[in-house]
């Protein structure tokens, strides 16, 4: 190998994607560790680096080209020694000059004067801050006007940050493209609306709002006060990836506005949002021709019927016509029904109709279904006949049983299937899919009737657990 | 890539060129297996062709095997465009996806090289500009050493260590900080 050129040992490094093959790389010769040093991009150090100023220093010379760092202090004790600091984060910030990409995690010795070193950085695009717990407003300010280049920026649990003056600078700058606002306390939902022509640009946009979950509040929403300056009146006609997660709206109210102003949206998430109705999800379908891929979590909720007895999920059959109807793309499905009672599949207003109708009309690629309890073998017989359904996830589906399972020996390009906390599939049905499909991938979690014995060796990566994830401990990459 | 006329496709298929090893050999290919190289396509282009294309960086073993590697790829390529106007349906489904394992299987074997065939392979790759072979090549190189000490790494490919021990100490300490 030494007798090749730089290049072409480059070449191979490039390829080589584990870290502890690196590692073992840079320990064979001098040339195969500068050849590693030179070609690693990125590192993630965290309670090992002590101490943290003196090595930060180090690797930020053994590595001269590093793009993307992160410092993640997740489980950190005191034993660990002291974290960076200010200080430890101005050695990077000056030492590293190709960075583009920065996460700061759990770091409780960086606050927001340290986060003026970030300037210098003047490739920084991307930057993630996430339970920091001594940045505020004034910090993500220094950011905004620093941080000329700044084209994502992802903030997870900043308690401390309380008014959105940061926010009103970038909208005016529109250069984001990326905004994420994750647990964040101080910040509401109808900041956003200081945001402005900063709409103009953004792609993508997530908003979890976690104190106001499973809690239905009368929303104030300033907009609607009298010369209030902020308005519900920009476009977001290049926002392509929309995710709320959490929040409560109502007519006119709140960010409901997204569902009929982004032309371009091709990724929705909509998960456990109060007050989303069939007549937004119609008004989506028809203004998002584009739609690749939809995710929706939805909770049974009082309608406020007859005596308060119509409690079931928001949406029905109709949202899944209008989708079926005007969104020809759509080829990533998740429908996720929590606290939905099997005892009553009347809590869920989506039927199975309106679901083969979906799967019939759209280029379906990839469905998860999660609590879907009105789904049942008649259902799988659809699936069978979807012509590009080729990853298929079943979660605590109840009605679905063998025949059913067998019916998806027939569905052409199934690749990939997931099968969690389903009781009534056996090993024979799952095998004869496997056998009849060639799997490239099948894992099962959870499945009582599924034994680890039988299916191991039936697709080409098989994935066994015990027990299921649960609803909230499924992590699909 | 596809609206190319039917007819032009002909007329390249019939083409032939004439590729000259190292050691004078000939190799006679049709266009469309030399055209994966894009070293030998700028060649065409620039109709130097005439009397052969010399290969002085490429011996008559290597390029047997490199020629070998272009044709089966060249009609992959083709029988791709060929299917891509059938998508839907299931049959050709069925054989798109048989003839991508085929190809798979092409290459696995293909690699069934000694080291030091892989590394003429992955020179002449790169010479040529046959990304796919270079992928293929150095990806086979990135893999043997998965999940191997630096020991094994130098013994397997004749490696001298030349890190002090000291060195190495220093080395084996910023790995530990750094994690991923």
């Amino acid at each position: 190998m030494e007798g090749l050129p730089r290049a072409l040992l480059e070449e191979i490094v490039k390829r080589i994607t584990r870290r502890t093959d690196l590692n073992s790389l840079s320990l064979v010769s001098k040339q195969f560790y500068a050849v590693e040093s030179e070609n690693r991009y990125s590192i993630c150090v965290g309670c090992g680096l002590y101490p943290a100023k003196l090595v930060m220093a180090s690797l930020c010379l053994r590595f001269p080209n590093l793009c993307k760092v992160e410092i993640n202090y997740s489980g950190w004790t005191a034993e660990n020694g002291l974290q960076l600091d200010n200080e430890g984060l101005s050695v990077l910030a000056t030492c590293c000059l190709s960075l583009t990409d920065l996460t700061l995690s759990f770091c409780s010795n960086i606050n927001d004067s340290g986060l003026c070193w970030l300037a210098h950085c003047k490739k920084l695009t991307c930057l993630k801050f996430n339970t920091v717990p001594g940045i505020s407003s004034a910090g993500l300010l220094t950011v905004a006007v620093g941080c000329k280049s700044l084209s994502a920026l992802r903030l997870i649990g900043l308690e401390k940050v309380a008014s959105v003056n940061w926010l009103e600078y970038l909208g005016s700058k529109g250069l984001l493209e990326e905004l994420v606002v994750v647990a964040c306390k101080g910040i509401s939902l109808y900041d956003l609306l200081k945001f402005g022509p900063g709409w103009m640009k953004l792609q993508k946009f997530e908003f979890d709002e976690v104190k106001g979950r499973y809690k239905i509040e009368q929303p104030h929403d300033p907009s609607h006060m009298a010369h209030y300056q902020y308005k519900y009146d920009f476009c977001c006609e290049s926002l392509k990836v929309l995710t709320l997660t959490g929040i409560v709206t109502l007519p006119e109210i709140g960010p409901r506005f997204f569902l009929s102003n982004c032309k371009s949206l091709e990724k929705l998430c909509l998960h456990y949002v109060i007050g989303i109705y069939d007549s937004d999800m119609i008004t989506l379908s028809h203004s998002c021709n584009n739609l690749r891929s939809l995710s929706l979590r939805l909770v049974p909720l009082f309608n406020g019927g007859l005596e308060c007895r119509d409690f079931r999920t928001p949406l029905t059959d109709d949202s899944l016509k209008a989708l079926a109807l005007s969104c020809p793309m759509l080829e990533t499905v998740e429908l996720t029904f929590l606290a939905c009672e099997p005892m009553y599949p009347s809590e869920i207003s989506f039927t199975q109709n309106g679901l083969v109708m979906l799967i019939q009309s759209c280029p379906i690629r990839d469905l998860i279904l999660t609590g879907a309890n009105f789904f049942n073998d008649e259902g799988m017989k659809a699936l069978a006949c979807a012509q590009y359904l080729e990853t298929l996830e079943l979660m605590d589906c109840v009605a679905t049983t063998d025949t059913g399972m067998r019916f998806l020996a027939h569905a052409p390009r199934l690749i990939n299937l997931t099968l969690r906390q389903c009781d009534r599939f056996s090993d024979h049905a799952v095998i004869e899919v496997a056998h009849a499909r060639s799997l490239e991938s099948l894992i099962v979690e959870g499945c009582r009737r599924i034994s680890l014995e039988a299916v191991q060796g039936a697709a080409k990566s098989v994935e066994y657990k015990v027990h299921g994830p649960g609803l909230f401990g499924v992590n699909r990459a | 890539m596809a609206s190319a006329g039917s007819g032009d496709e002909k007329a390249a298929a019939a083409a032939m060129i004439t590729l000259i090893s190292s050691d004078n050999e000939k190799f006679e290919v049709t266009e469309a297996t030399a055209t994966l190289s894009q070293t030998i396509r700028h060649m065409i282009e620039d109709g130097c062709t005439d009397g052969g294309v010399p290969l002085p960086n490429v011996t008559s073993k290597i390029l047997a095997r490199v020629i070998e590697y272009c044709k089966k790829h060249a009609t992959a390529a083709a029988g791709e465009e060929g299917s891509s106007s059938s998508f839907s349906d299931a049959a050709f489904l069925e054989v798109d996806r048989a003839f991508l394992e085929e190809l798979e299987e092409f290459d696995d074997a293909f690699l069934e090289v000694d080291r030091a065939t892989l590394f003429d392979l992955i020179l002449a790759a790169n010479y040529l500009d046959i990304k796919g072979l270079l992928n293929l090549t150095c990806q086979k190189v990135a893999d043997s050493v998965k999940g191997k000490t630096p020991e094994q790494i130098r013994e397997m490919y004749n490696i001298v260590n030349d890190l002090t021990p000291e060195e190495e100490a220093e080395i084996r300490r910023e790995t530990q900080w750094a994690f991923e």
